[in-house]
């Protein structure tokens, strides 16, 4: 075998009957692949078993949450368990300069305000996602 | 006869007058022997305890300040890159960025936009609470990087090999799963032991000829290095600590992160990334497939400089993956980069 090729094989990802996690508030399970039928709420981390895409619509996907069957948009689901004892903890204060001893540069004032306007972006994601479609039923 | 005589007398005399000269430089060869010795029990001595003092650093988290603090430091020596951050302007208040947003123009306009997607990406990683933060650079090179902290920066001349939002988000996804997989941690502990062992070494080898080293009692006293890193393995608070000098600190690390550098990423560690940097891409409802198109775009000489593999084999290796029917690897979006955007053109 090329050596190469061998250093560079990739992990496989989550095969269908793996385990998949719903991401986001307000996800819905649908029991029909267009989006209609009953409807189950799901919750943010929620561990749901991945049994694919659906065929006519490969934006929705068939899970199973606890023996219930249904489908749920692809990007309200990841591969990535939530870490809920992440050390970074959300309100770590931002440094900007103050834990260090002289003023600001331009860098640290630029990256202060990159700070805060990131933190204000995830407002927009919901219009955004929206807007460009990505949301599946949404 | 008479002849022997003398030449046993020129050889006792050679052999007393010898003996006579080996005296003082058999001393003096003891004296350097013992010199020696000493010096070499010193660093002996001296080696020893740095590693011991510096051991925990090997395997300690880095704590929550530690990380925010560094990781920040890092971010901003990636912010000064080129002619800086891709903004209109620094005057803007961050409280008010905070509620409102970037003040309109061009260049926030961008970044804001370079900010939604990634936050939207983001939410698909295990590590919901890392404070992500976007920015562009204005640099025309060709890169990315990340930081403990969360900071994920782009130079302008990577945005300007972007066709699409798909690949937008996997040049963001790449760079969110190096932070999701705390490569950049891992990274930092490297050169934080390694620099510990390397203060320590040198603060005790003064410590140790002090007295007759000059300067040596004002080396040992006001040592930043020493001081510094002695207080983290002790376990001191990073931002608490009165011994903990934080620029310093930040400098010194910071060379032994680009000597790291030099070497490039641990491929392994790479090649996770693209695998998650593909699934995170799905995840938030992209073709992956762009993911792959976005590598082919970059320049050969981008995986030279990264110590990367080769485009071609970045790519044969997710077609890989792609045909193995992975979760997000079939039948996301491809939408296209918003009208009305001052999107930074190509050169083609």
């Amino acid at each position: 075998m090329n050596p190469t090729l061998l250093l560079v094989a990739l992990s496989s990802g989550v095969a269908p009957g793996g385990t998949l996690y719903v991401k986001g508030t307000g996800v819905t399970m649908w029991s029909k692949a267009d989006a209609t039928g009953t409807k189950t709420a799901l919750r943010d981390g929620d561990a749901v078993v991945w049994r694919g895409a659906d065929a006519r619509n490969p934006g929705m996907h068939a899970v199973e949450l606890s023996g219930k069957q249904g489908f749920v948009p692809q990007s309200a689901l990841t591969p990535n368990k939530p870490d809920a004892a992440d050390r970074i903890a959300a309100q770590q204060p931002a440094p900007q300069g103050a834990a260090l001893v002289s003023a600001p540069s331009d860098a640290q004032k630029g990256l202060a305000l990159i700070e805060a306007a990131s933190a204000q972006a995830g407002t927009r994601v919901a219009a955004h996602v929206k807007q460009q479609q990505l949301g599946g039923d949404k | 006869m008479r002849r022997l005589l003398v030449v046993v007398l020129l050889a006792s005399c050679s052999t007393s007058s010898s003996a006579g000269r080996d005296r003082p430089r058999s001393q003096a060869n003891g004296a350097l022997e013992e010199q020696l010795a000493t010096q070499a029990a010193q660093l002996r001595d001296a080696t020893e305890r740095a590693k011991a003092e510096c051991e925990p650093l090997a395997t300690a988290p880095v704590a929550a300040d530690e990380v925010r603090i560094m990781g920040t430091s890092a971010a901003e020596a990636s912010a000064r890159r080129g002619k800086g951050l891709y903004l209109d302007g620094l005057d803007a208040s961050p409280r008010e960025v905070a509620s409102k947003g970037l003040p309109k123009g061009p260049k926030n306009d961008v970044t804001a936009y370079v900010q939604v997607v990634g936050a939207w990406v983001a939410q698909g990683t295990s590590r919901k609470a890392v404070p992500w933060a976007f920015a562009l650079v204005d640099d025309d090179d060709v890169w990315s990087s990340s930081t403990m902290s969360g900071h994920v920066l782009v130079s302008v001349g990577m945005l300007r090999l972007v066709q699409n939002e798909a690949q937008l988000a996997g040049v963001l996804a790449r760079e969110i799963a190096l932070v999701a997989a705390r490569a950049q941690e891992r990274q930092y502990m490297r050169a934080r032991h390694a620099a510990c062992n390397q203060a320590l070494l040198s603060l005790y080898l003064v410590e140790a000829g002090s007295s007759s080293v000059p300067g040596g009692d004002t080396f040992m006293t006001s040592s930043k290095f020493g001081k510094t890193l002695r207080a983290l393995a002790k376990g001191d608070r990073f931002s608490t600590s009165p011994d903990v000098d934080v620029e310093f600190m930040a400098w010194f690390t910071n060379r032994f992160i680009e000597m790291e550098k030099l070497t490039g990423v641990e491929k392994e560690v790479s090649n996770e990334a693209d695998r998650a940097a593909a699934e995170l891409v799905g995840a938030a409802g992209y073709d992956a497939g762009e993911y792959s198109k976005m590598i082919e775009r970059l320049p050969s000489s981008y995986s030279l400089l990264d110590h990367l593999p080769s485009n071609g084999t970045r790519t044969e290796a997710l077609a890989k993956l792609k045909g193995e029917g992975g979760f997000g690897m079939s039948g996301g979006k491809v939408p296209a980069l918003p009208k009305g955007l001052d999107m930074p053109r190509g050169f083609d």
